[in-house]
């Protein structure tokens, strides 16, 4: 139990350390920047707690805003989107599927993988750059920046799991 | 109790969504000034909006006492009205208009001042007498007028004295008009009351109402026209129905009257015994 939470609070400043010093410094076209912070619930096991899951984005969250200057924006982006995490995989993993069992591509597949990370990264994406915004009025001029940082997110998250990947193989 | 303690259970995850997002949200709005502004800005425009549906809402509710106030403000208004019209007619209306107007016409005429010698008023056929007859120029079918309207027509004279055909007789027909119109009649004394004659065959298509002066019409010289007669109290058909049959209140007392003034012409028309 502890060696969990070690390992998750390792993973969360891991992702935190990786979108402060990192990726927050990434701006293509003056606008389009990868948020990565949804990687620290991505790979939570399957029978994870629903409401620890959403904690723990909170607080990863609450980390990012600290040092994004952007108070509460990252954390309830990531924390509804830990939420929707649930429901996504009730549809698209089998209900005897093992518990423990974490979410990437060998375990999904390729393709509901992709589907499940552009999901969760298109909902994630949403929220962050509506908080951001807070007018639906801006929608139009954001839709480039959305666009931009949701492509770049979901390069880098798909070129982590082939790391992940070809590293396990 | 368990009740709510299972719902709790089963939708805690709810609950924490519910919980963070607004932890979320109290951050976003406290912490950052842009967004801070769009939530008091909306949040303003959304209370006023709510204020607004609030006040329409009460001031539906209070209508009632609302229409009251503004009835009593009406009644107190048209109290004030009232007292200011009749202090407005008291300091403009010229009530003197009548008697300077017929003092005016009389004053353009030859006329001879004269006395009332005798007076009768209890016959359906009523004369007057004055002191002046054909040896002051006086002759039959002259008018005669008082200081306050018309007294009838010469019909008989003497040397030293004249009849006069009062209004108050029964034949006497004396040509009039409604003052500011040229819809005239004849009037008539149908007995009875002495105050009261009857303009007939006032045309059905004359606008006439209570109030309006009768004065004489000038269709002869038996009177030159506008000598004040009276002022019509009541609106009626005819017998016939073909015409209006007004009742006017005279201007002349009859039964009260001493000096009056013989209107001297040559001409011998408008009377009709």
């Amino acid at each position: 139990m502890i060696q969990i939470l070690f390992r998750r609070a390792g993973i969360v400043f891991l992702v935190a350390a990786l979108q402060v010093l990192v990726f927050n410094h990434i701006n293509l076209w003056g606008c389009a920047m990868p948020l990565m912070g949804i990687l620290a619930v991505l790979y939570t096991p399957l029978g994870s707690s629903r409401i620890g899951n959403m904690c723990l984005t909170f607080v990863t969250g609450l980390i990012l805003d600290a040092f994004s200057n952007t108070p509460g924006v990252a954390a309830g982006a990531m924390t509804a989107t830990a939420f929707v995490r649930h429901y996504l995989l009730q549809a698209m993993v089998s209900k005897d599927a093992p518990v423990d069992a974490v979410p990437d591509a060998w375990m999904l597949g390729r393709y509901r993988y992709f589907s499940y990370l552009a999901i969760l990264m298109a909902v994630h994406h949403c929220l962050y750059f509506l908080l951001e915004a807070f007018a639906f009025r801006y929608v139009t001029d954001l839709l480039p920046c959305l666009l931009g940082s949701y492509a770049l997110s979901l390069l880098i998250s798909l070129s982590i799991e082939l790391f992940r990947t070809s590293g396990s193989e | 109790m368990p009740g709510i303690i299972d719902w709790i259970n089963k939708y805690s995850h709810w609950l924490v969504l519910l919980f963070l997002e607004g932890i979320s949200l109290v951050l976003l709005i406290s912490f950052n000034g842009y967004q801070g502004s769009v939530w008091f800005s909306g949040a303003n425009s959304a209370a006023g909006i709510v204020q607004q549906w609030q006040q329409e809402a009460l001031a539906y509710l209070h209508l009632g006492s609302v229409n009251k106030e503004l009835t009593d403000r009406n009644i107190e208004l048209e109290r004030e009205l009232e007292v200011l019209r009749n202090e407005l007619h008291e300091l403009t209306h010229d009530s003197t208009y009548t008697e300077r107007a017929l003092a005016a016409k009389l004053a353009q005429l030859p006329v001879l001042p004269a006395c009332v010698v005798g007076n009768s008023i209890a016959m359906r056929d009523n004369y007057v007498i004055i002191d002046k007859g054909a040896g002051d120029g006086v002759s039959p079918k002259m008018g005669v007028v008082c200081g306050t309207g018309v007294v009838g027509i010469v019909s008989q004279v003497t040397d030293h004295y004249a009849v006069v055909m009062s209004v108050l007789n029964g034949k006497s027909s004396i040509s009039c008009r409604l003052r500011g119109s040229n819809y005239f009649g004849y009037l008539h004394w149908q007995g009875g009351n002495l105050l009261c004659a009857t303009l007939d065959d006032v045309p059905r298509h004359a606008v006439v109402k209570v109030g309006d002066a009768v004065e004489t019409s000038g269709f002869s010289n038996v009177f030159p026209p506008g000598i004040f007669v009276g002022r019509v109290i009541k609106v009626r058909d005819s017998k016939d129905g073909l015409s209006y049959q007004l009742v006017v209140h005279l201007s002349s007392d009859l039964a009260n009257i001493r000096d009056v003034a013989v209107i001297l012409n040559n001409d011998d028309t408008d009377i009709i015994p």
